[in-house]
């Protein structure tokens, strides 16, 4: 696996009035901060990393890839090892939480059928979730329960690339943060760009090398890495 | 002075009108590249009914056929019991005991007419409904983003299953609906004209022949392609739940329209 995991190069996001272009590199073992106000572009940001949006010039590339030169199912192939989290909980709603984790285990041939039930059950007690949840579905769940089982399904097939999006920037004592993100972490190569508050960095015990982008209008500006300027 | 205001406001209006209506047919050109690309990767999606992968797509197909087909299995049964009685009904009024008619007009007008109708009204007012109800609200959910970055193409995932399940549930209601058609005909026939029920059941069902069958199977997979093609399509384009509120009634008149269409040129063709 490439040791980028996601390059923009010169690209310029699929946003009015058109944005500068920029470069921006995710390697692994690496955490990215997104801040930005409503409508700067960060779920735009977010959604071109994956070609679920095209951008108006430049190219993404994943895991070394270009995503514009690859054909669906290498697209669907490249995208496996990428997770995202959306602002809404994306699940399907008259499906049970089991049928919803099921899903990706299975359809990307990452779990045999027979050992499927024992993965997911492995799943919610690692993350601390009630094993009674998965016979319900997801309609009968609240918004918070919801958001959880968002993230267990994103986690359930080892993403190398995590990206989350939020309507709310994350705050570090956002439950999610502490139940699902930074136990994640803690794995070896693993990377992660969220949408989070300014004052993420400073909160979090990370061991990783983070960095922040900010995003004004579709203009994207790297900071320079707060890890680094501790360092030196 | 005055020709030339009424020429140039007439050139303008005129030019105008091409404008529109190019941007009309800009608009429809796109509608329908939008509808084929969505019905060729559907298809593109067919291997994974036998693949293990394929399981959610499987289980999506049994559960429309079981919405669209078994849920309102009594309520089928009732309408077809009314078209039976609608079609013998001029047969009491004049008093005409000729079975041969009432058979030549089940296979003019019921079979491959009256009965699609009545199910494909069912299957909208039902099925095409929930679908672009199920299919926005993964839209405003974000699920179809979730579905992409999973690896999933939300075509073959959502469209596929839903065009085969209706295709198979409407010739399930097409049969039912011909049999309790044919059973309320035969009874009441039986009742006024003192004709055994078998013969007058079994002289219906001889109109019924191969290639009857066929154009009723092919005119059901015809409309449940349009119908959640076109059903499927206003569930993607609704970004927010007011698009949905528009866009529900949209969908149930173009697909109405759409199927109407086929089923009277499908009528057309096959009576020459």
């Amino acid at each position: 696996m490439a040791d980028c995991y996601l390059a923009f190069e010169q690209a310029i996001l699929a946003m009015a009035p058109e944005p500068m272009p920029f470069n921006w590199q995710v390697k692994a073992d690496q955490v990215w901060f997104i801040q930005g106000a409503q409508y700067d572009g960060k779920t735009t940001l977010l959604k071109s990393a994956l070609g679920l949006i095209s951008l108006i010039d430049g190219d993404v590339a994943l895991y070394g890839q270009l995503l514009h030169q690859l054909g669906p199912t290498e697209l669907q192939r490249a995208r496996q090892h990428c997770s995202l989290i959306m602002s809404r909980s994306g699940l399907i709603e008259p499906w049970t939480v089991f049928d919803n984790l099921a899903l990706p285990l299975h359809y990307l041939n990452l779990c045999k059928s027979n050992q499927l039930s024992q993965r997911i059950v492995e799943l919610m007690q690692q993350y601390q979730i009630p094993l009674s949840l998965l016979d319900q579905t997801v309609n009968e769940l609240s918004h918070e329960w919801r958001q959880q089982i968002s993230f267990l399904r994103a986690l359930a097939t080892k993403p190398l690339l995590l990206l989350v999006d939020a309507a709310k920037p994350l705050r570090a004592d956002d439950s999610c943060v502490s139940q699902f993100i930074l136990p994640y972490l803690q794995q070896p190569e693993v990377s992660l760009v969220m949408v989070a508050d300014p004052a993420m960095h400073q909160q979090l015990p990370l061991q990783k090398h983070y960095q922040t982008l900010s995003l004004q209008r579709g203009h994207v500006i790297i900071e320079e890495s707060a890890h680094d300027t501790d360092a030196a | 002075m005055w020709f030339k205001d009424t020429f140039f406001d007439r050139l303008h209006d005129t030019s105008q009108l091409f404008e529109h209506l190019g941007g009309s047919l800009r608009a429809l050109s796109h509608k329908i590249a939008f509808l084929l690309y969505m019905q060729v990767d559907a298809f593109a999606g067919l291997p994974l009914l036998v693949q293990p992968k394929g399981y959610a797509v499987r289980l999506q197909l049994w559960q429309q056929i079981f919405f669209t087909a078994f849920q309102p299995f009594r309520l089928t049964l009732f309408i077809g019991c009314g078209i039976g009685f609608l079609a013998i009904f001029p047969f009491l009024v004049l008093e005409i005991a000729q079975i041969e008619l009432l058979a030549l007009t089940y296979q003019l007008m019921i079979y491959n007419t009256m009965i699609p109708l009545m199910c494909l009204l069912i299957v909208i007012g039902r099925s095409g409904m929930a679908i672009t109800t199920e299919v926005a609200n993964y839209r405003i959910e974000h699920t179809l983003e979730c579905l992409l970055s999973m690896g999933i193409e939300p075509n073959q995932f959502l469209v596929l299953p839903r065009i085969l399940g209706i295709a198979i549930a409407l010739s399930l209601m097409g049969f039912w609906m011909t049999f309790a058609a044919l059973f309320s005909s035969s009874i009441l026939y039986q009742w006024t004209f003192s004709v055994a029920f078998s013969a007058v059941f079994e002289s219906c069902m001889s109109t019924l022949s191969f290639q009857s069958l066929l154009i009723h199977h092919l005119q059901m997979f015809g409309i449940a392609v349009l119908l959640v093609s076109i059903h499927c399509y206003y569930g993607f384009i609704s970004l927010t739940t007011t698009d949905l509120a528009r866009n529900v009634p949209r969908a149930f008149v173009r697909s109405l329209i759409s199927c109407l269409i086929l089923i009277i040129t499908i009528m057309e063709l096959s009576n020459g």
